[in-house]
């Protein structure tokens, strides 16, 4: 498999392999970057981080068919990381930030993931991230995220009331 | 949800400077994996050049250190630890060198590393297995060089060595014949396969005189010491 080969290349440390197989995934990255950061600036910054974590890491990435996962986890984590910074440094008061303006010209978001993105909290993105943009089962986004299944579960159950949507759909992704 | 929610992270337009910002991150860990590849490459030849210079007082420091059956054993068996270099020839140089620095001053120490330096890579170049030189096959314009070097660097050993200068306690001719004699020595080493037991007949005699200089030279400094 093509993934796989540049995977092991990349493990030699080829930069040139990973950047090949990296340019597939960098799109995705971004977006799920954006979900938590909400600003274009931000998500690039992610996926710099991301490609610098991960071309350094990739030796101790033991099963190359889980390149995207751990690509999404480094994802998750790098994002959910520059949140919490940004968050201690001080904030632009709201009408300053009005009178500046909006600049990075970002795409208008639809509602419902507008709606994703205000009302979440981080862990509860990440859950319906990988759920329902990466198709992953309960019990994969548990070991992704490294948390019990239960809690998953209810990270999920939370996140789904609070978009007020499809309640029924949660039971059945097990 | 699943289909609507695909449908609207896929419409979040991604910027065209994406690919460049993946680039600068790989070239920033590519930055910091050569520098640690660089520094495990700058320890090893450290290493390196620490077994080698360990060699050379073998050889090089007076006749008790070549009586003795070399300081480390033989070099084939000190380069099986060179990578991780013995404790105790780490110890032993680093004491020597130390030494050497202390007692030699700073500019002198530097002069001492200079002439290592072109025993060291002759070492490196020309000698066998234990680290002898078969002067045999190197040019003649090298061994004066070295020879010249050896004329230099000895009276630096024998401080090592905590003994007189034998440069001091002998005339200049019979500092010539030492000098001749530690590199006639190392040669019949190279021909007896390090074990002078097994030394060429027609060595022999080479290989009493040579000693009986090296003796002479040793009580000449053990008289002066005292």
């Amino acid at each position: 498999m093509r993934i796989r080969r540049l995977v092991l290349k990349a493990q030699k440390e080829n930069d040139r392999a990973f950047l090949k197989l990296f340019k597939q995934f960098e799109q995705d990255i971004y977006r799920m970057a954006y979900v938590y950061v909400r600003n274009t600036e931000d998500a690039l910054d992610v996926v710099q981080e991301v490609a610098y974590q991960s071309f350094k890491k990739i030796d101790t990435l033991q099963r190359p068919e889980y390149f995207k996962t751990w690509l999404m986890k480094i994802t998750m984590n790098s994002a959910i990381n520059l949140v919490k910074k940004n968050k201690k440094v001080v904030q632009l008061k709201p009408e300053f930030e009005e009178f500046v303006g909006s600049d990075d010209g970002d795409i208008l978001l639809t509602l419902s993931l507008q709606e994703l993105m205000d009302t979440l909290q981080d862990d509860e993105k990440s859950v319906i991230l990988l759920r329902f943009y990466h198709d992953h089962t309960l019990k994969e986004i548990s070991e992704i995220l490294e948390i019990p299944l239960g809690t998953a579960k209810s990270i999920l159950y939370r996140a789904l009331n609070k978009l007020r949507k499809d309640f029924k759909e949660a039971g059945n992704y097990e | 949800m699943n289909r609507s929610l695909k449908e609207e992270l896929d419409n979040i337009q991604t910027p065209i400077e994406i690919h460049e910002m993946s680039k600068m991150g790989v070239r920033k860990a590519k930055a910091e994996m050569g520098t640690k590849v660089r520094a495990y490459a700058r320890r090893r030849l450290v290493t390196a050049i620490l077994a080698v210079c360990l060699i050379v007082p073998t050889s090089a420091f007076a006749y008790e250190a070549l009586l003795v059956d070399g300081l480390f054993g033989s070099f084939d068996n000190f380069k099986k630890h060179a990578a991780g270099a013995t404790m105790e020839g780490y110890l032993l140089l680093n004491a020597k060198l130390t030494q050497a620095k202390g007692d030699l001053g700073q500019e002198q120490f530097g002069h001492f590393k200079e002439l290592l330096k072109v025993i060291t890579s002759a070492k490196i170049e020309y000698g066998d297995q234990y680290g002898n030189i078969d002067y045999s096959q190197v040019p003649s314009e090298k061994i004066e060089e070295i020879k010249n070097v050896m004329y230099e660097i000895q009276p630096y050993f024998d401080q090592l060595n905590g003994v007189q200068s034998s440069k001091e306690v002998l005339t200049s001719e019979e500092y010539k014949q030492y000098i001749d004699a530690l590199m006639t020595y190392e040669q019949i080493l190279v021909e007896s396969g390090n074990d002078l037991k097994n030394t060429p007949s027609d060595l022999q005699d080479e290989l009493n005189e040579a000693r009986d200089v090296l003796y002479y030279v040793s009580d000449k400094q053990s008289q002066h010491s005292n």
